[in-house]
This record gives C-alpha cells, structure tokens and sequence, in this order.
C-alpha cells in the first residue's frame, strides 16, 4: 500500500511537469531553417580590413598554432601592401588571440562558423575570402 | 585489484570478462574499464583511459604563457572557466598580478555560472544512466541559456577564451548583468521543479540509494575532492578553506552529506547549484564599476619559481603546479584533474555491487575525460 501511494505520488508529480510543458512553446531553434543564434561578440570566421593592414605579422607570431600565413612588400609610397593573408581553418581554434593583438584592429570575427569543406584545401582562406570593408554588415 | 579465485565448480561461480568501453555511452566519453564478474556481481574492475590524452601539460613547455591562454579551456570542455582559473591565477600568482576588484567579481559569476552548467549536464547525463529521459531535456534547456549568456559575455559557447593574466577580454554590459540578475529568479524555479520531480521518485530512489558508498576517512585516502568528497561529510570546499580571488569576501556555505552514496552525492550537487544560485546574487550586489585589466608587462615572462594555484572546480580541486625559469615559457606544467583523482576510487566504489549498478555508480562520479588524459 506505501509502495502504491509512493509510485502514485512521482507519477503524479511527473504528469504535473509534463501538463505545464504541454502548453509551452517549444524552445529548440530548428537550426538550418532557421539562423543560428550569434551574438555581437561571436567569434567565427575571421574578417579582414584589407586596405588598413600594416604587414606587422603580431597576429601571425601570437597564434598559438601558427594558422596564419602573411606576406607583403612595401609600396612606392612606402607603405606596406598586403600581397598573401591565409588563414587554415585545418588548425584555428578560434581563440580570438590574433583579433586582440591587432594594432590597428582591422582583423575582426564574423558570425559565420559554417566553414566545412570536402577537402584540406577547403578549409585554407585566402584573402578574397576573408577580405571586408568597414561599415559591411557581416 | 585482481582477486585470484579458486577453481570452482559451478558456472555461476566462474569470473567472466566484461569490457565496457570505450565507446559505450554511459561511460561519459572515452573511457573502458574492464569488469570482472560473478554472476552479476563485480569482483574486480580495471580502468583503461588515456585514449583523450592530447598532452597539454607539454604543450605549456611549447608555448608562450600568452599563446597558452586558450588551451585550458580544452582541459574540462565542460566546466572551461575553473580550468582558465587554475591556469592564469596560477600564472598571475608568479608574475605578482592582481586583478582588479570588477575582474574578480566578474570572474565569480562567470564560474558560478559555469558551475551551474556543468551540473546540469551531469544532472541530466546522470538521470538519462540510471534511464529517466525527460529530465536530460529539462536541464539541457537550462543549460543552453546558461551557455547563450556566457556566449553574448565571451563569444563562445565552451572554449571561452575569457581570463587574461590581470584581467580578462570582455567587460560585461549593464544589460547582461541585468539578464543574469532576472535568471536567478527563473533558475530557482527550475531547480525546485527538478527535485519535485527527481526527489520524490520512488524508482529513482531505490535505484540510486545505498550504492556505491564511500566513507570519509576512505575518501580522503584516495585524494577524492568535491562533491565525491562533501558526500562522504567531510566538510573541504577550496572556496571557503584556501579562498582565491573574490572568494576572500564572501563566506561560502558548504553543502556535505554523510552518507557517502549515489544518492548522498546526488543531493550535494543539487544543494550546491543553489548555492551557487546564492553567491550569483551576492556577487551581482558586489560588482563595483573600475577597470578590468591590471598592468600586465608586455612580454609575459614567468619568473624562475615555482607555484601551486587551485580552485574548486565542480568536480573538485582542480589545481596547477607551474614553474618557471625566467623564459616566455613554462619550464613545467602539472595538472591535478579532479575527475582523475574521483576516478582512482572506482575499484573501491564498484566491487561489491551489481552491473546494473555499475553504471549508476559511474554517473554518479562525474568524470570529463578531457580532463582525467588531458
């Protein structure tokens, strides 16, 4: 009989948690329908002012994995000129490092994280694809 | 822990080998362990782990103490905050930083936070072991909007990034410490419906009660730490016995249980989300306006010493050893993973009961093992 009523009482205290979710909303986001929830400061792909770039290399020496490959020369009114700025999304753990350091503040991080490929060679950015004019909504 | 049995004449008496492992579910992540039974009663276990290992304390002798900035975070992928603690109050306890008051403040909340999370997916992971489906979908809902705030703080849902040496990255807005000030309410209500529908369970209960029992004295023999430990009624929280940070002005309740078992230690982690219900508030009375970021030298260079940092984590202490020789490198890190420390309990935990047991039992410890192989 105590067993009974003791099965009774959780079964009907479930049902009670059960009944108050009936009514609710669900709260799943059906993810590919509809976005992702990224807020301002989500950290996913980098973005890059191109044209405010000085070629210092801090966001190349501080990676902690050394995905980021940089070369430029400088131009004929001696300021340096971004020739090669890749990105292997092989190795970047998204540590937000290398926005940090930037002196001028001109890498950035998008809120686009769906960077799959079928290959390695997928996953290496170059810069048209990271390139991003200020003002641009990412 | 391998007992040598005598022949025996029966097959019920007979030992069989059972490997649980390494990709069985309920094993929380890559672990095996190798059972051995009689009937269905354990005489011996065996674990196996190592198969996680991605050598971080290595990795600290490779990298600069900045570059290491993010890789704790990987440690306890599931409780990332209290693994960033232990490296950078570490760190800063030999560099001679102090953060700031609004950083430290900051650091309580984004851990108790981290802590509420970290047990909610045990509490869901757990109850989905012993074979209750319902709540995992409660708590990990709860979850989500934990992990929602810490991404609108930090950027990331698990690797946060957020401790610097002195500071951290981000300065939280008056508008998130609002959020968080309305979800305390909002979580206390959710935790008072989780125990109406767990405490009183009758099956929950019977399944959970008088299982893998461990005393204190025993306990505190094999290093356990956290709730393994406050379990067992031994009264040992870092927060309130070798206070860090803000902890030094709050005094912490210290939830213990004397039982020692499965469900003694369910207990403790229930009462300790609402303590950290508790200190969220506290800390949200506390936060002062101020700087964030102390001054920190450009070149981050630990001096030729040595020192050990710990905190509480939700497992329990989570502590690094971290010596320097006057480099940008670590000359040595050593990890103490609580997780690995609970685990070492196992055989004693598990011999004497049944397998069906075992998994409970096992639930019950709490084990990250990105933690225990790092």
């Amino acid at each position: 009989m105590v067993r009974v009523k003791q099965i009774g009482r959780g079964l009907i205290n479930g049902l009670k948690v059960t009944g108050t979710h009936l009514l609710r909303r669900p709260v799943t986001r059906p993810y590919p329908e509809q976005r992702a929830y990224t807020p301002p400061r989500f950290r996913g792909v980098h973005r890059l002012v191109e044209n405010e770039c000085v070629v210092c290399h801090a966001c190349d020496r501080v990676c902690p994995v050394q995905c980021v490959t940089i070369k430029g020369y400088r131009g004929e009114d001696r300021r340096f000129v971004l020739e090669q700025f890749d990105i292997d999304y092989n190795l970047c753990m998204f540590c937000n490092l290398c926005v940090e350091v930037c002196p001028p503040h001109c890498l950035l991080m998008g809120p686009e994280f769906e960077v799959a490929g079928a290959n390695h060679d997928d996953l290496m950015w170059h810069l048209d694809d990271l390139s991003f004019e200020r003002g641009e909504r990412l | 822990m391998k007992t040598q049995l005598p022949h025996k004449e029966s097959v019920t008496q007979e030992e069989l080998v059972l490997n649980l492992g390494p990709q069985h579910p309920s094993t929380h992540g890559v672990f095996r362990m190798v059972l051995d039974l009689r009937g269905e009663m354990i005489v011996g276990v065996t674990p196996h782990m190592g198969y996680l290992h991605r050598g971080f304390e290595k990795l600290a002798e490779r990298r600069t103490a900045v570059q290491y900035q993010p890789y704790p975070d990987r440690w306890d992928y599931l409780a990332a905050m209290f693994d960033e603690m232990a490296y950078i109050g570490a760190g800063e306890a030999l560099l001679g930083i102090e953060a700031p008051k609004r950083a430290q403040v900051l650091r309580g909340i984004v851990m108790e936070l981290n802590r509420l999370a970290s047990h909610l997916l045990w509490l869901g992971t757990f109850l989905l072991d012993v074979g209750a489906l319902s709540p995992f979908l409660y708590t990990f809902r709860e979850r989500e909007m934990i992990l929602d705030l810490l991404m609108e703080l930090t950027g990331a849902r698990l690797t946060y990034s957020y401790l610097r040496f002195g500071g951290m990255t981000h300065d939280a807005d008056e508008t998130w410490l609002k959020k968080l000030g309305a979800g305390v309410p909002y979580f206390r209500q959710r935790l008072k419906e989780y125990r109406m529908l767990i405490d009183d369970n009758a099956i929950f209960r019977k399944r959970v009660e008088k299982i893998g029992i461990i005393s204190g004295s025993t306990a505190i023999r094999y290093g356990l730490g956290g709730p393994m430990l406050r379990a067992s009624g031994v009264s040992w929280d870092l927060r309130r016995n070798r206070p860090y940070g803000i902890y030094r002005d709050v005094s912490t309740p210290v939830v213990t249980q004397e039982a020692g078992d499965t469900w003694a230690r369910y207990v403790v982690r229930m009462d300790e989300m609402a303590v950290s219900l508790d200190l969220l508030e506290i800390f949200l009375d506390l936060i002062p306006q101020g700087p964030l970021n102390a001054k920190v030298p450009k070149n981050i260079k630990f001096p030729d010493q040595e020192t050990y940092f710990a905190v509480e984590g939700p497992r329990g202490e989570l502590g690094v050893y971290l010596v320097g020789d006057g480099s940008v490198h670590a000359k040595r890190m050593k990890i103490r993973p609580p997780s690995l420390f609970n685990l070492q309990a196992l055989s004693q935990l598990l011999v004497g009961s049944m397998v069906s047991d075992a998994i409970a039992i096992l639930g019950s410890v709490d084990i990250v093992l990105g933690e225990v192989d790092r």
